[in-house]
C-alpha cells in the first residue's frame, strides 16, 4: 500500500470527513489520517434501555475511574465512554485559577460527529463583519455572500429540519420541513413574538425530516448521541466519510495520533506527517504534496506547535505570533425556566412515546443588526429552548401516594443561551515542554478566562429568560447565571486566526497558512470570532470553499 | 402517536430500513484502510463495565452493604417506592454503592443508621425488627421533618431508591416504556404536549 498521498487530510470529523469527501470525488488522491479507530453501526445505542446497562449510566464515579470523568458529558457515560480519549493517558494542563474543560476529544471516526448537538445555524455580516460594526477584533476575510453557495451545498447534503423564518441575524437555509413544537412551545413563540418582537424557531437540527441519499427519516427515538441506527443524524462516519472511501481515491488511516507535519526546509513545504500508532506505540511517515488539518482547533494547533522547525521556531506556520491565541469558546450558564402548572400534559420516556431530537432556538435579539446598542455589553447570545411535560419527580412523600403524584406531569418551559465569546490575547495556547502523553507527545497548556464582556452578557441572558417567560404566563419562575467553565460549550475556535495580513493572522481567507502554502487548517481554528451560532455549520461551509480552492491551486500548480 | 407496525412509508418500512442498514453496516463503510480495526482499550478496569456478566455477586450477598444495612435497606425501599423488592432496588444501588465516592457512601451508610438509630431509640431494636406499623411511622415522620439531620437522610434515601426503581425495567414500564423507538410523526399539536 502507498504511503504517499496527493493531499493528507488530518480527522475524520466535520471537516475531516468533507474534505476528504469534495478531494477524493474530484479524483484526488486523500489518506484521512484519524486519532481514532474505524466507527460501526454495531456500537450505537440509540435503542438501549438504560437498565440494559450494568450500572444503568447512573454511575459518574466509574466513568471517571475509567479515565473518562472529563469528556463524560460530551460522551454520554456507559453508552459510549469509550469514543472519547482517555483523560489520563492523554492529559492537557491549565493554569492556576483558569481551569478549562476540554471536552469531545473523539478517538473514533466521525469524531465529534457522532455525539453532536446538531443545531445548524448560518452566520450572517452582523457576525463576519462584527468588528467593522463594533471596533473590537478583527473582520473575517470573507462576507457572508462569498460562503452563502456553500452553505447551501453543505445543508442539501447534511439534511437540515427548520423553518425559514426571514430574520436577518440568522439567515435562512435549505431546510427539510422542520420537526414541530409543542404546544407549550407555541405558546411562548407567539407571546414573545407580540411582546418583545423576537422570533423563537424550531431548531435548525441535522436530523432529516425526509429520506436523504439513503438515510431514513429520523424516527424520533431522541438519544442521537448514543448513535443512530439509521442515520437520520448527520454523522460525518456515514455520509461524508462513507462516500470518501467509496471512491477508491481515499484510504483512512485509522489510531494514527498526528505527533507533527513534517517540513521540506528547503523548500519551505510541508511534506508529510509524523505520527504514533495508538497500538503499538510506533512513530510511522506518511507522505503528500498538502496537508489538512482538520483535528479540531485545539488538536490541530498542537500540532502545529509540535511542528516547530529552526525555520519556524515558535510553532508551524506563526511567523505573525498569532498562533495560540484569540481561543474562544461561547459562555454558558445563563437562562431561566418556568413551569405551567394549568396547562395539562403527558410525561413520557424514551422508548415509551416519540421525541424530538433537538429543542427550539431563541434568534439572537441583543446589538442586532437594526436594534438599538446594549450598553454593558457588544455583541450577542442565543438561547436553545425547550418546552414539555415532565413527571413530577420532586413530588412530596413516598409509597404508593408519591407514585401517583410522580406520574402527574408538570409542563415546563426553559432555555439556556450560548453568548458570543471575545477573542482575547491573553487566551491563549502553548505546548507543555514538561508534559507529554502517553504517546510521548507534548501536551497542550491552556489559558482562558471569560472577561467582562462575556460575564455581563451572561447576566443579561439571565434576566431576558425571566422577563420572556413572565410574558408567556409562565409561574414559579428560575433564572440563573452561572458561567461555566471554559471549554465546556465545546465550541473552541479561534486559536489559527484567519486574516488578510500575515503579520497579524495565521491563515488567508481559504485557511491556506500564510507561511506554508500547501499547508491548510479547516477546522474551527481560523474562526477570527466565534459569533453566538453554533460553529458546526460554518465550519463545514468553510471547508467546501477552502477545498475549491485548493483544488483551483492544485490545477494551477502552486502546490 | 403512531408505530412502526401501523404506519409504512412509501417503499420501505423504519424497521426494513434499520435492518438493510444493520446488514450492510460491516461492509463497504471503509473501502481500504491501512492497518485493521482495533477494538477499544482493554484495560481490566473497563472488562466489568464492558461485559455485564461478569462481577455478578452471588444472589443475595452485597459488594458494598453488609447483611443488616442491605436487609434495613430492603425494608425501606419497599415502603418508600412500593415495589422494590420485585425490582431489586436494594441490590443496585448496593451495585452503585460498590464503585461510588467515599463520599456518597458515607452519606448513604449515615442515612441507613439514621433510620436505624431512630428505630433504636424509640423501641430499643433494629428498624428491621419493628413492627411493620412502627417502620411506617418512622418514615413518615422523617418525611415531614424540617430540613437538616432526619429529613435530609430521608430525601438521600428517597433519591436513591427513586433512581434506582425507576431505571429498571418494572419502574420504565410503569412510566411508560415500551421498547418501542420507532414513530414516524411528534404527536399533533392540537392540545398541550409533551
Amino acid at each position: 500500500m502507498t504511503n504517499t498521498y496527493d493531499v493528507l487530510v488530518v480527522g475524520s470529523g466535520a471537516s475531516g470527513g468533507w474534505a476528504c469527501k469534495r478531494l477524493a470525488e474530484a479524483g484526488i488522491k486523500v489518506a484521512m489520517v484519524d486519532a481514532g479507530r474505524p466507527q460501526s453501526d454495531e456500537n450505537f445505542k440509540d435503542h438501549v434501555p438504560p437498565f440494559k446497562l450494568k450500572y444503568r449510566n447512573l454511575s459518574p464515579e466509574l466513568i471517571r475511574r475509567l479515565g473518562r470523568g472529563i469528556q463524560n458529558g460530551s460522551v454520554d457515560g456507559e453508552y459510549n465512554y469509550d469514543w472519547a480519549c482517555n483523560d489520563l493517558d492523554e492529559p492537557y494542563t491549565t493554569s492556576p485559577g483558569k481551569p478549562f474543560s476540554w471536552r469531545g476529544r473523539m478517538r473514533i471516526t466521525g469524531g465529534r460527529t457522532n455525539v453532536w448537538g446538531r443545531h445548524s445555524y448560518r452566520f450572517s455580516d452582523l457576525d463576519f463583519k462584527a468588528a467593522s460594526r463594533d471596533g473590537y477584533g478583527a473582520d473575517w476575510p470573507l462576507e457572508y455572500k462569498d460562503l452563502a453557495p456553500y452553505y447551501d451545498i453543505v445543508e442539501e447534503f447534511v439534511g437540515i429540519s427548520g423553518s425559514a423564518e426571514g430574520v436577518y441575524e440568522l439567515p435562512d437555509g435549505k431546510f427539510q420541513p422542520a420537526m414541530a413544537m409543542t404546544h407549550v412551545e407555541n405558546l411562548f413563540r407567539e407571546r414573545i413574538k407580540q411582546k418583545f418582537g423576537r422570533t423563537m424557531t424550531q431548531g435548525r437540527a441535522a436530523n432529516i425530516t425526509r429520506e436523504l441519499n439513503g438515510r431514513a427519516p429520523c424516527h424520533y427515538c431522541a438519544p442521537c448521541w448514543h448513535g443512530c441506527m439509521t442515520h437520520s443524524a448527520f454523522n460525518s462516519f456515514h455520509t461524508t466519510v462513507a462516500d470518501a472511501l467509496k471512491t477508491g481515491k481515499c484510504d483512512l488511516v485509522p489510531n494514527a495520533m498526528v505527533y507533527k507535519v513534517l517540513m521540506d526546509s528547503e523548500r519551505n513545504r510541508a511534506k508529510g506527517l509524523l505520527y504514533i500508532d495508538r497500538v503499538t506505540h510506533q512513530p510511522k511517515e506518511i507522505h503528500g504534496r498538502a496537508v489538512v488539518l482538520c483535528a479540531q482547533s485545539l488538536e490541530s494547533v498542537r500540532i502545529l506547535f509540535n511542528s516547530a522547525t529552526r525555520q519556524h521556531p515558535n510553532g508551524l506556520a506563526n511567523s505573525s505570533g498569532a498562533l495560540g491565541h484569540y481561543l474562544m469558546d461561547h459562555i454558558t450558564g445563563g437562562g431561566a425556566s418556568g413551569e405551567y402548572p394549568d396547562l395539562p400534559g403527558k410525561a413520557v420516556v424514551l422508548g415509551g412515546a416519540p421525541h424530538r431530537p433537538i429543542g427550539p432556538y431563541v434568534i439572537r435579539f441583543r446589538n442586532t443588526h437594526n436594534g438599538p446598542r446594549e450598553k454593558n455589553y457588544i455583541r450577542g447570545y442565543g438561547f436553545q429552548a425547550g418546552g414539555h411535560a415532565d413527571f413530577n419527580w420532586a413530588a412530596p412523600g413516598f409509597g404508593d401516594e408519591y407514585k401517583r403524584s410522580l406520574l402527574g406531569p408538570m409542563v415546563k418551559m426553559g432555555m439556556g443561551a450560548f453568548g458570543e465569546c471575545l477573542g482575547r490575547w491573553e487566551n491563549y495556547v502553548e505546548i507543555n515542554p514538561g508534559v507529554v502523553d502517553t504517546f510521548g507527545i507534548p501536551v497542550l497548556n491552556i489559558h482562558m478566562s471569560y472577561g467582562e464582556n462575556e460575564l455581563a452578557m451572561l447576566k443579561d441572558m439571565a434576566v431576558s429568560a425571566a422577563e420572556m417567560l413572565e410574558a408567556a404566563g409562565a409561574k414559579n419562575i428560575k433564572s440563573y447565571a452561572n458561567p461555566g467553565t471554559p471549554g465546556g460549550a465545546i465550541h473552541e475556535v479561534g486559536i489559527a486566526r484567519m486574516g488578510t495580513n500575515p503579520q497579524t493572522s495565521v491563515l488567508n481567507g481559504f485557511q491556506q497558512a500564510h507561511d506554508v502554502k500547501n499547508l491548510f487548517v479547516m477546522d474551527g481554528a481560523g474562526f477570527p470570532s466565534s459569533a453566538c451560532q453554533n460553529p458546526t455549520l460554518t465550519i463545514m461551509a468553510l471547508c467546501v470553499r477552502s477545498c475549491d480552492y485548493l483544488m483551483d491551486e492544485m490545477r494551477k500548480g502552486t502546490l | 402517536m403512531s408505530n412502526d407496525s401501523s404506519t409504512r412509508r412509501e417503499g420501505i418500512s423504519r424497521r426494513e430500513m434499520v435492518q438493510k442498514l444493520v446488514s450492510g453496516a460491516s461492509s463497504g463503510i471503509i473501502a481500504s484502510s491501512i492497518g485493521a480495526p482495533v477494538q477499544a482499550e482493554t484495560r481490566p478496569a473497563v472488562a466489568a463495565v464492558e461485559n455485564p456478566q461478569s462481577a455478578q455477586p452471588v444472589e443475595g450477598a452485597t459488594l458494598f452493604l453488609d447483611s443488616h444495612q442491605a436487609e434495613t435497606l430492603r425494608a425501606l425501599a419497599e415502603i418508600i417506592i412500593p415495589g422494590s423488592a420485585k425490582a431489586d432496588v436494594t441490590q443496585f444501588i448496593d451495585l452503585l454503592l460498590s464503585v461510588d465516592t467515599l463520599e456518597n457512601r458515607t452519606n448513604f451508610v449515615a442515612s441507613i443508621s439514621a433510620m436505624d438509630g431512630e428505630a433504636l431509640r424509640d423501641d430499643g431494636t433494629a428498624f428491621t425488627k419493628v413492627t411493620p406499623a412502627r417502620q411506617l411511622e418512622i418514615v413518615t415522620r422523617a418525611s415531614e421533618s424540617a430540613s437538616g439531620g432526619l429529613r435530609d437522610h430521608f430525601d438521600n434515601l428517597k433519591e436513591w431508591v427513586r433512581k434506582a426503581y425507576y431505571s429498571s425495567e418494572t419502574g420504565m414500564r410503569e412510566l411508560g416504556w415500551s421498547d418501542n423507538y420507532f414513530y414516524d410523526s411528534l404527536p399533533p399539536v392540537d392540545g398541550p404536549t409533551s
